[in-house]
């Protein structure tokens, strides 16, 4: 019940005209604005023409071709519309219209009296229709005004000249006198009252278009200043990590001084404790890098520069990096043989090897298996490849959909602890998919076995559409 | 003995790696900006340069460009050393005349490897 109350739709007569107005002139608010007023005419105005002849045939004062030429000629008008919208050709409807407006009415003065006719006031509604209309400037001011005083000019001429109108007695016309001035009372304050609301929803339209222009000015100045603070905070911390990184440098360097000295010493306690030191000060280091990656990135300022080549070529320059991060957390990598490596494509090799590094560190991270990835490459449909990481397990260890998705997400509390956390790692994996359009896609079904994907497109064919089939 | 140029602004980093190098029994020998590197290389004509990047007013690859422009020392070997694994400071390193490239903090083995393939004589 809810529901159909929901569905139901209030009728709507702004709706009803332009079902029949064409679509361009829609998008113009002066020219949708002629075409209503053509429009609710038209609908109408038949309708309120048509009781004149009506009552003309009804009450006996004219049953012969008069009253019908009458009729038809106001019925006429409900062809319109349809025309309009089969063709779309307003103008040439409206001047066809205006003249069927005069045909009409100086076909009814001709007919029933003349100029004595009780019709001559709906002489006045050639020029008001016709301009609201057309617009008022130009040929097409030219061509109404001549069909206007051409028409009206033989017409008047023929009164002038004697010409034998048709007999009719006057005093039969009296009532319809009557009705015709009212009708055309009625057609006028229908038509002005009309004209007023649709004048009152454009000042509405154009009051709202004003506010909307200052919001949109709004929204263009935070973006600005948005766009100001990301840059500020991403030199910031590009300033800080620089800054991070040199004491930092020197406490590696110096715990490995330290400890290739305790080597030599054969002190094993204190190799043990400056290992430690070591190895944190290398995680923090990395932690640092990411973060600073991360930023750029964010900032827009890590370039995407495509060139040519082969994972096979570019894994022995990933090698350092990607085994010492897989290392920290007690992982290798293996990569399976297949013909994918060695498959020429472009991309920016150095954020697809950043993509990967993370997110087989992302995948370390959270797995229990037997701390082997294997990465196979295989050629896929948008001309560059697919790299499927899985463990050496028969359910591979899987990143959640949702951390892909949501920066530093930690998928459960003990991950962090446990692991060191995989949120930053899966985040940038994410961000340096993202600049070669490539995407990482968990849990896909690959040999028996889930594994997680990095999709990489060709970079050079720009727009490409992922699909299933990659 | 081989001797080692290390130009490097920072004083920890340049005592950290001087003593590094020492122990691996090279004669090192150090300055602490571009100019000075320039100077102790026309003077003391080391078989190798390690010049940092990021150093004060002139940076290490203006004053690589210096030492590849001077007969004096234009064949002695630089190797760029640079806080950021970026392929465009690689490349930058090559396009001034080092002969290689190192990120900080620097791995010993190879930087001793580096050193090895390309020092003089």
């Amino acid at each position: 019940m809810t529901m159909k109350l929901g569905l139901k739709k209030k009728f709507n007569l702004s709706d009803l005209l332009d079902y029949f107005i064409p679509t361009d002139m829609q998008v113009n608010p002066e020219a949708h604005r002629r075409a209503r007023m053509f429009m609710l005419s038209h609908v109408f105005g038949p309708v309120i023409g048509s009781s004149m002849p009506l009552y003309l045939f009804i009450m006996d004062i004219s049953r012969d071709y008069r009253a019908i030429v009458f009729l038809f000629s106001i019925l006429a008008f409900w062809l319109y519309p349809f025309v309009l919208r089969w063709t779309g050709r307003y103008q040439t409807l409206a001047l066809i219209s205006v003249q069927n407006l005069i045909f009409c009415v100086l076909w009814a003065c001709y007919s029933f009296g003349a100029m004595g006719s009780p019709f001559v006031p709906w002489i006045l509604l050639f020029p008001l229709l016709a301009f609201l209309y057309l617009p008022p400037t130009g040929w097409v001011r030219n061509v109404l005004l001549a069909q206007i005083f051409g028409s009206l000019g033989i017409f008047l001429t023929m009164v002038v000249n004697g010409y034998a109108f048709p007999a009719v007695e006057l005093d039969h016309l009296q009532v319809i006198g009557m009705i015709s001035m009212a009708a055309v009372a009625f057609y006028f304050a229908m038509m002005s009252l009309y004209f007023a609301k649709m004048f009152h929803e454009q000042r509405e339209f154009s009051r709202e278009l004003n506010g909307l222009v200052s919001t949109s000015d709004n929204v263009r100045n935070l973006t600005a200043a948005a766009n100001q603070a990301s840059a500020a905070k991403a030199d910031f911390v590009a300033s800080m990590s620089h800054e991070l990184r040199t004491p930092l440098n020197a406490i590696i360097g110096y715990s490995q001084l330290l400890l290739e000295e305790a080597v030599d010493e054969n002190d094993k306690e204190s190799v043990t404790d400056l290992g430690h030191v070591n190895k944190a000060g290398s995680d923090l280091l990395r932690l640092i890098d990411d973060i600073l990656d991360y930023s750029r990135i964010e900032a827009g300022k890590m370039p995407v520069n495509g060139s040519f080549g082969t994972v096979g070529e570019n894994l022995a320059r990933w090698a350092p990096k990607l085994d010492a991060s897989l290392a920290g957390r007690g992982y290798s990598l293996v990569v399976a043989p297949g013909h994918g490596a060695d498959f020429v494509f472009s991309t920016d090799w150095d954020a697809l090897g950043g993509a990967l590094r993370h997110l087989a560190t992302g995948i370390a991270a959270r797995a229990t298996g037997t701390h082997i990835l294997t990465l196979s490459v295989e050629k896929n449909g948008l001309g560059g490849v697919t790299m499927a990481l899985t463990e050496d397990k028969s359910v591979a260890t899987l990143i959640p959909e949702a951390s892909i998705h949501e920066t530093f997400d930690h998928h459960d509390d003990t991950s962090p602890t446990k692991y060191g956390g995989t949120g930053i790692e899966i985040a940038l994996a994410h961000k340096f998919a993202k600049l070669i359009d490539a995407i990482i896609k968990p849990g896909h079904q690959m040999d028996g076995r889930a594994a997680n994907l990095l999709i990489v497109p060709d970079l050079s064919v720009r727009g490409t559409e992922f699909s299933e089939a990659a | 003995m081989t001797m080692i140029l290390i130009v490097e602004d920072n004083e920890m980093n340049r005592d950290m790696l001087r003593r590094r190098l020492e122990r691996n029994g090279y004669d090192v020998i150090c300055a602490v900006d571009g100019p000075e590197g320039i100077t102790m290389a026309r003077t003391e004509q080391p078989d190798i340069i390690l010049m940092d990047v990021a150093l004060g007013d002139m940076d290490g690859w203006e004053a690589t460009t210096a030492l590849r422009a001077d007969a004096r020392t234009s064949k002695i070997p630089v190797i760029a050393l640079t806080a950021h694994a970026l392929e465009s400071d690689r490349l930058k390193s090559i396009q001034v005349g080092c002969v290689d490239f190192e990120t900080k903090p620097v791995s010993l083995p190879h930087l001793l490897e580096k050193i090895e393939k390309h020092k003089l004589g």
